[in-house]
């Protein structure tokens, strides 16, 4: 492949990684980390690199324009944050002493009933008055966007923030632990745990994304793994998707939403439970 | 929108355009060079000096600053917002936000970068 159809092709592949993430609250890099291993040839650790490079470009430039919107609450992410980076920090100081295989079995199964409890709420479009919660009402984790598709202003508010946190710091353990990123995670947990809007959490966790990825970012490319040449594109395409993606969420349903992540989450655990018994899936 | 989200996603904005920018403007001239340059991989920011300050200069250096400004990017969004949050004189979310920041500080410390 001649170098400059080597960057083109890099590039629409992480523009369309970049919508993906941007749409479903992930970073991108479940797509871009098998398509650039067995179609570009590029090594684990340089598509890890390249990985990480589009969550954090994914998060930019989604949560740019969901702040803008409303769609991405600074609050609910900035609390849930706490969590997540303090779970990356345990999951980190774990490695070597927790075995990963048993991990990656306990969260695929947790994934699965994530799926399971997806699907049953799948036509849900708002969740309607959720219970008050003494710890959302403290911290104001509240807010209101405008549903172009519903034609009307959806006001929310968080519920079972504690059950959410802990779900948060699950997360950023999986991350500290396992060096993947956990955007569905996250994602289930507003969803499921705290009820908010579908589009609410994937706008959130676009922002929190990052701010956990930038934790682990030095790490990669001290190591050298992030590559210029790979990263360049990437880092372009995904900016460029993830702003048409932040065009594109405004226009679907929590339904829809709910319905493209389905999928992915249904994959992830296979993918999980499957590496917790020595199978790797692409 | 009020001003905390202003500021942040004004940060995001900047941050991810120079990121950009300076990993293009790398590249492009890596790739228009033939002389060799004074490293194929630079891996600290203590490289990325020397690769600007060498004459004439690495394009890979401004590649790599590219990369750490997107990498930064986010915690520094964070930290804006934080100031906002003091000056809209909401405490609670100085304190979360200063405990994000500090968080991440310390992880990055833990991962030895």
């Amino acid at each position: 492949m001649s170098p400059l159809l080597f960057v083109t092709a890099i590039l629409l592949t992480s523009t369309v990684a970049g919508v993906a993430g941007a749409i479903l609250g992930l970073g991108g890099g479940i797509l871009l980390v098998p398509v650039l291993t067995m179609f570009f040839g590029v090594d684990l650790r340089g598509a890890m690199g390249a990985s990480i490079v589009s969550v954090i470009a994914t998060s930019i430039g989604a949560a740019g324009a969901y702040l803008r919107s409303g769609l991405s609450n600074i609050r609910i992410g900035l609390f849930l944050a706490m969590a997540t980076v303090s779970g990356a920090i345990v999951g980190a100081a774990l490695v070597g002493v927790v075995p990963e295989r048993a991990l990656e079995l306990i969260l695929g199964g947790a994934l699965a009933y994530s799926a399971l409890v997806t699907l049953r709420q799948l036509n849900l479009d708002v969740p309607e008055d959720p219970p008050y919660d003494a710890l959302a009402l403290r911290f104001g984790l509240e807010g209101a966007y405008y549903d172009a598709t519903l034609d009307r202003e959806v006001k929310y508010r968080a519920t079972r923030v504690r059950r959410g946190a802990v779900a948060m710091f699950g997360a950023g353990v999986l991350s500290g632990l396992l060096g993947i990123g956990s955007g569905a995670f996250k994602v289930l947990a507003m969803d499921y745990f705290m009820r908010l809007p579908m589009k609410v959490s994937t706008a959130t966790s676009n922002f929190m994304i990052g701010i956990t990825a930038s934790a682990s970012a030095a790490i990669f490319f001290g190591r050298g793994d992030i590559r210029p040449v790979i990263a360049c594109p990437v880092a372009v395409g995904v900016l460029g998707g993830a702003y048409l993606g932040t065009r594109l969420l405004s226009r679907l349903r929590n339904t829809t939403v709910r319905k493209i992540f389905l999928p992915v989450i249904v994959y992830l655990a296979a993918a999980m439970v499957f590496c917790g018994l020595g199978v790797h899936l692409p | 929108m009020n001003r905390v989200e202003r500021w942040t996603s004004r940060v995001l904005l900047v941050g991810g355009v120079l990121g950009v920018a300076l990993m293009v403007v790398g590249v492009l001239g890596s790739a228009l060079r033939t002389e060799r340059g004074t490293a194929d991989s630079i891996v600290s920011v203590h490289q990325i000096g020397i690769a600007l300050s060498h004459r004439p200069i690495d394009p890979l250096g401004f590649a790599a600053l590219g990369i750490v400004a997107l990498f930064v990017t986010p915690l520094a969004a964070v930290a804006t917002a934080g100031v906002a949050f003091y000056l809209e004189g909401d405490r609670r979310f100085v304190a979360v936000s200063a405990v994000v920041v500090a968080t991440l500080l310390l992880s990055l410390w833990f991962g030895g970068a």
